[in-house]
């Protein structure tokens, strides 16, 4: 139990209309990557790096069924726990050079997608209409952030309640395992190459790894770390140039007309603000029939992204979302968050659908651990620090 | 293959492939060239920037070495400046950027020695009956016969790795290329490796083992441009196996008529990306295992049927008369009669059962194929006895002198050159008289076009009587046979799968024969455990006693003496049988197979008595890797070389990225030093090339990556390039391949009727994704557009819900709608594949090709596109009986009636595969098609046909997915 809540915490609301103009974004960069599997164990290298390797052309030879093997009760998404594997990635890269990282907030990339795409709400109002409900905690003058448990419960339920909702997501998982190779291309032979047409994915918890990557970007003057995890790459991990050929996989369903197009543009603010933050240059997506076929796969180049929904003739003006406002959101949003979020103190930053603040508040919370919601692992480390 | 016939054929049916060469030339003013200006390296190529070129160095050195229509070099150092002034020619021309491979032929398999024995003992037999010649016609005008060195012809049979002339080659190439990369500021990047006649294995499949071995690097740039140089025709074929699609082979125009303003004849290129266009359309099957990649790995297959270097061809099939067509034929019946499963091939590996079927197929055409040949022949012969006739009692009498050469011609009016005409010394035709074969009696024991043909054969070249003995003989030779085409394979994708094995017979069996064999239970394996033989082993195995001189003196006697152990195997005189054929060239040469065993035996006697000179050429070493003192990978480089300091690495290994273009491991080479001065190998007063105080250029063994397993796959992130393919370029294919499938092989007329305007069409893209949507709407133009819209046949293909395709309401034998061309063609676009419960769509909106149909009167057969099946609302695509008028061949018809067709797509037809619940979907298509949304849902829509007339189409039933 904490005691985190000394004076200073004061309630403050933040308009979804606020912007600040002028700040220039930091290129993002790649500092440190683990692979992670369901079970939460943390590896230090690439295991997990999947390559990427798909050709429509298969297409014409095998009906590919992205809810192959998906059998309901064995499914299960990974639930990390706040921002565990993020700190221990953390800390295996801070051991290296016995300094902190020089950043003011850290956070889940996932996280400040949700933040951001607020921002967007007077263009597509589904953007606003889900809650949102994260613990904020300053320690060794740095903001963290996190999902709440709140949250991670109305997650699951949400999940749990439709059954057609697990199969999507086991088929976004399975355009995954179908499109990539756990080892470059040059290594796998035809038989292991083409045998993912026809095998479902493997439900091995230990293997279903994750590859995920810490960032260090920023915006105006204040810097910010973040783990995402990564789909794939093409060709391989270019180490002199970590971030330039990462692939984003994500499925969608298919377009046959302009609702279909205009559904598909809006949420390409949600892959835009997500391979922005990350630096990830490409995008696959998947596209798939209401029986979970794969009917056709294209690529873009995520700085497009926004050209292209502008460019667009389908959805109206008034709907199209845009890149630079989305920045001068994200350049208040964590301004605030700095000027607001006081020592020692643990708030929940919450989104109500249907208002027009985020409020951050402060509050307690109750989980045991010696510093809010962050490992005590981490914590001890920070301060062996000092 | 090495036969320049099947150029030609691929010319003639692939045209859009070839295109020339431009050459970049300095500025001129008034067309005097500007003094002083040269053009540059660095400056970009007209022909479109290249990344690696690989040179076929025997390609070169032979041409250089003994040119055909001029004098030869007077000694061997004129000749290497020859060699340099060639190379640095097709090098300006095709200026790679990163990577350079020289690679000259090293120890060939035991394969291919038998085709270089055979081609050497017959150049040494022309160049003795030349010189008696010589000699007898000096004694017939009483001139002394000069014997001299100086008279005495260079004696070519010393390419062959192993000789004196090698050993100087690579010295002259590694000291060339280290000058030109410290003097020539275009080569900083490149670097340059040479694989000299001590490293195994024949140049071309060196090549292909770099390439192999690069591709399968993870930091490989997969939009990698190929370029190889060469004029064999097997470079087309390891070209398209490499399945590297941005490949190109440059060559010597040698079929060009018009020389240039330099008496040049000039280069062009063959580009394998729009030949992999063509194969698309000419390989495509409608079967669902149809793979692009495979289908062409398959056709390389059957080419080796036709001719290759390791195996007779067969005699049945021969590229000339479009050998290559009958096995197309077979195997297209096949596949598209599901007696086939699945392609023969997979990455190098055969298939026999699958085999067996194609060869069946021909089998059953063989002895037609002998009987035409044979019409054939009797109709030219006969025409060109009475144009003979003609001509004689045209000319006055006396005008007739005995000793006179009478004018030949072919039944095409084509003069027949009359000269003799003796190969140069690599038996590679020269081109200039390929098609004009002289006359010569037939005496032709075999009779082939009379039936009972296969027993006479073998009793003919194998003299043996009928009877049990022979049937034996068939079956090894079949097994033998269908090794080779295996080994071939093995060869050209994977890398040579024995060192040793080699085809023991002169001649090939028939297809029949192979077909009673069932080449199905054949098994082939081959030893894993094979090594080259050594340069010596490999000279004692291809040359003649004559050339002899190249080895060293102590292993003469064995070739010359006649008490030598292997005497045998150097026979000074050896049959020719011509085989039927006319040219004294395409004979075969009945020269006794070495027993390699007592062969190495005798020679392996005599290494320990040669000399260290000697034995220093008798060895087999890695290739060597030049570069630039500014390539980012000479610092690491040197470090091999540095024994001081503690930076000294063993060897370093380098990727794609680091070295801009090149991966592999770079360990010291022997007696190289860094900084050394350079010195020009070359005794020559007058030479551009002189030695270099400190040779700046690094230079390194370099090993390949290891890993060389090929996949026949394209790699992620390959750019497909536009098509160039018009709809009259696919038109012709169709055509043709129509022609051949119904066994018609009447000249074809129509090879004049190309596309005229340069076309370029990107792919579409696949239906259901965001651009190919956006691309269809801005487009404006239905899914199935007409062909002259997208320049490509797009029709639909159902499959019923078997999983085969559904009867298409024609068959082609009454020929109904033109053809129904090519289904495949939205393959470029949507094509759905397995559709399942679309029932039978007929064929939507083919309108492209109707010209035949309008000839036969015959409104076009389109009834099939009424019947819609199961599909809910069809709109107007259902029924476009109009379409029967042909008046707009640009098909506009297929609209039906305008109006509110003109946002209806009629690829709002598709939305039937779209059906998730079986139910008429909403197409939107603007706001013209609103009111028809809100209809649509209702299953009672009425539907309208093509006159605009409503129907009800009752046939309707939702679809049960």
């Amino acid at each position: 139990m904490s005691a985190t809540n000394a004076s200073g915490g004061q309630q403050s609301k933040l308009p979804l209309k606020e912007r600040l103009q002028g700040s220039k974004i930091k290129r993002p960069v790649e500092i440190a990557s683990w692979s992670q599997n369901k079970l939460n164990e943390i590896f230090f290298d690439d295991r997990a790096l999947s390559y990427y390797y798909f050709k429509n052309e298969i297409l014409d030879q095998h009906t590919i069924d992205l809810s192959k093997g998906f059998n309901p009760k064995e499914f299960s998404n990974s639930t990390a726990t706040y921002l565990d594997n993020l700190l221990t990635g953390i800390i295996h890269e801070e051991k290296k050079t016995q300094q902190k990282l020089p950043v003011d907030i850290i956070t889940w990339r996932g996280i400040l997608t949700m933040l951001l795409k607020l921002s967007q709400g007077q263009t597509n109002p589904d953007l606003v209409s889900e809650e949102i409900d994260l613990l904020v905690t300053k320690f060794d003058g740095q903001i963290f952030i996190s999902q709440s448990d709140s949250m991670a419960v109305a997650s699951k339920a949400f999940i749990d309640s439709k059954p057609f909702i697990k199969k999507f997501m086991y088929s976004g998982f399975q355009f995954e395992h179908v499109a990539t190779l756990p080892k470059p291309w040059g290594e796998c032979s035809r038989a292991e190459i083409e045998n993912r047409y026809t095998t479902p994915q493997p439900t091995d918890p230990k293997l279903n790894s994750e590859y995920c990557i810490l960032i260090k970007g920023g915006i105006g003057d204040i810097a910010l770390a973040y783990g995402c995890e990564t789909d794939c790459v093409i060709g391989d991990k270019n180490m002199s140039d970590k971030l330039a050929n990462y692939l984003e996989l994500k499925t969608s369903k298919v377009i046959y007309n302009s609702k279909d197009a205009q559904n598909f543009e809006k949420k390409l603010l949600n892959t835009w603000i997500q391979s922005f933050l990350a630096g990830v240059p490409r995008v696959a997506y998947g596209f798939r029939d209401s029986q979970l076929h794969l009917k056709a796969v294209e690529t873009y180049e995520v700085a497009q992204l926004p050209v292209l929904v502008k460019k667009s003739k389908q959805l109206p003006a008034t709907s199209k979302w845009d890149g630079h406002d989305v920045m001068q959101f994200y350049s208040i949003v964590t301004q605030w968050l700095k000027d607001k979020v006081q020592d020692n103190c643990t708030y929940s930053l919450k989104f109500t659908p249907n208002t027009s603040h985020l409020v951050l508040k402060p509050d307690e919370v109750n989980i045991g651990r010696k510093h809010a919601f962050l490992s005590d692992e981490f914590v001890n480390w920070r301060n062996s620090l000092h | 293959m090495g036969v320049p016939a099947f150029y030609r054929w691929l010319s003639r049916r692939f045209p859009k492939a070839i295109r020339p060469a431009i050459v970049d030339v300095p500025e001129q003013v008034d067309g005097v060239s500007i003094p002083g200006s040269t053009v540059s390296y660095s400056s970009p190529n007209p022909n479109g920037e290249l990344d690696n070129l690989y040179l076929d160095m025997n390609g070169i050195v032979h041409p250089c070495t003994h040119p055909e229509d001029r004098p030869a070099p007077q000694n061997e150092d004129q000749m290497m400046l020859e060699v340099f002034r060639y190379t640095e020619n097709v090098i300006n021309l095709a200026k790679p950027r990163k990577v350079l491979v020289m690679a000259v032929d090293g120890v060939a398999p035991r394969a291919k020695m038998n085709q270089q024995r055979s081609r050497r003992f017959r150049s040494a037999k022309d160049a003795e009956i030349a010189e008696g010649e010589a000699i007898s016609k000096a004694m017939q005008l009483g001139e002394e016969y000069d014997n001299s060195a100086s008279q005495r012809k260079w004696d070519t049979n010393v390419i062959t790795p192993g000789t004196q002339f090698m050993s100087f080659l690579a010295e002259c190439l590694k000291y060339w290329v280290a000058y030109k990369l410290d003097t020539e500021p275009g080569w900083k990047d490149l670097k340059v490796i040479i694989s000299d006649a001590t490293v195994p294995g024949e140049g071309e499949h060196k090549i292909m083992e770099f390439i192999r071995s690069q591709r399968n690097t993870p930091e490989y740039d997969h939009n990698t441009t190929h370029c190889i140089y060469g004029l064999d025709a097997d470079l087309i074929f390891l070209g398209l196996a490499t399945h590297e699609p941005r490949f190109r082979i440059l060559r010597e125009d040698v079929f060009n008529q018009n020389k240039t303003a330099d008496n040049k004849k000039g280069h062009i290129w063959l580009d394998v990306e729009i030949l992999r266009q063509y194969l698309e359309v000419e390989l495509y099957c409608d079967v669902p295992f149809w793979d692009k990649e495979r289908a062409i790995d398959d056709w390389i297959f059957m080419a080796f049927f036709c001719g290759n270097d390791f195996l007779p061809h067969l005699p049945s099939l021969d590229v000339r008369e479009n050998g290559i067509d009958v096995l197309l034929r077979s195997w297209r019946r096949a596949i598209e009669k599901s007696r086939m499963d699945g392609y023969m091939t997979m990455d190098g590996d055969v298939m026999l059962s699958r085999v067996q079927i194609m060869l069946q197929g021909v089998a059953n055409e063989e002895d037609d194929i002998f009987r035409k040949r044979h019409e054939i022949e009797m109709r030219r012969q006969n025409s060109r006895r009475q144009q003979q006739y003609n001509k004689r009692i045209k000319k006055a009498p006396q005008d007739l002198n005995p000793g006179a050469e009478v004018q030949l011609y072919t039944a095409k009016g084509e003069q027949v050159d009359a000269k003799p005409d003796v190969p140069n010394a690599n038996g590679k035709r020269t081109i200039a008289n390929v098609d004009n074969v002289p006359e010569e009696e037939d005496n032709d024991e075999v009779q082939m076009w009379k039936p009972g043909y296969r027993p006479r054969y073998y009793a003919a070249k194998f003299h043996l009587a009928d009877g049990e003995s022979n049937l034996s003989l068939v079956r090894n030779m079949v097994q033998k046979y269908i090794e080779g085409v295996c080994w071939a394979l093995k060869y050209y994708y994977q890398g040579c799968p024995s060192w040793n094995w080699f085809y023991p017979y002169h001649y090939a069996p028939f297809a029949k024969d192979m077909a009673e064999c069932d080449v199905g239970t054949l098994e082939i394996k081959f030893p894993s455990d094979t090594i080259p033989f050594l340069p010596f082993e490999q000279l004692m195995s291809v040359l003649p006693a004559a050339s002899s001189h190249t080895l060293p003196k102590l292993l003469r006697p064995l070739m010359c003496e006649d008490d030598s152990p292997i005497k045998e195997f150097y026979p000074d005189n050896f049959p020719i049988d011509m085989n039927g054929k006319k040219a004294s060239w395409m004979g075969i040469a009945l020269l006794p197979f070495i027993d390699e065993s007592r062969l190495l035996e005798e020679v392996r006697k005599v290494y320990p008595q040669l000399s260290e000179d000697d034995l220093a050429r008798n060895v087999r070493r890695e290739a060597v890797l030049l570069v630039s003192q500014h390539c980012p990978v000479a610092k690491d480089f040197l470090t091999l070389y540095d024994t001081q300091s503690d930076n000294n690495n063993s060897q370093v290994y380098f990727n794609c990225r680091e070295s801009k273009g090149l991966a592999g491991t770079a360990k010291p080479l022997d007696g190289w030093r860094p900084h050394r001065p350079l010195i020009n190998p070359i005794n020559s007063e007058v030479s551009d090339y002189q030695d270099l105080t400190e040779n700046k250029s690094v230079a390194v063994e370099y090993i390949m990556p290891a890993n060389q397993q090929h996949k026949s796959m394209i790699l992620q992130g390959y750019r497909e390039p536009p098509l160039v393919l018009g709809p009259t370029d696919i038109d012709n294919i169709w055509y043709h391949r129509q022609k051949v499938d119904r066994g018609d092989d009447r000249p074809d007329y129509r090879r004049d009727q190309q596309e005229l305007i340069e076309f370029q069409q990107e792919r579409e893209k696949r239906e259901g994704g965001y651009l190919a949507f956006i691309e269809s709407i801005d487009k404006g133009t239905p899914a199935l557009p007409n062909v002259f819209n997208t320049g490509y046949y797009q029709q639909q293909q159902a499959y019923g819900s078997n999983g085969n395709q559904v009867d298409r309401g024609y068959s082609s034998r009454d020929g109904a709608p033109g053809y129904q061309g090519n289904q495949r063609y939205q393959g470029y676009s949507g094509y759905q594949g397995y559709q399942g419960n679309q029932g039978y769509q007929g064929y939507q909106g083919y309108q492209g090709y109707q010209g035949s149909q309008r000839q036969r009167g015959n409104p076009g057969y389109q009834g099939n596109q009424g019947y819609q099946g199961a599909n809910g609302y069809q709109g107007n695509t259902g029924y476009q009986g109009n379409q029967g008028n042909q008046t707009d061949q640009r098909g506009r018809y297929q609209n039906g009636y305008r109006g509110a067709s003109q946002n209806y797509n009629n690829r709002g037809y598709q939305s039937n595969q779209r059906f998730n619940n079986g139910y008429g979907q909403r197409q939107d298509h603007g706001p013209e098609y609103r009111d028809f949304k809100n209809k649509s849902n209702d299953f009672d829509t009425k539907f309208v046909d093509g006159r605009g007339n409503q129907t009800r189409n009752d046939s309707r039933q939702p679809n049960s997915s």
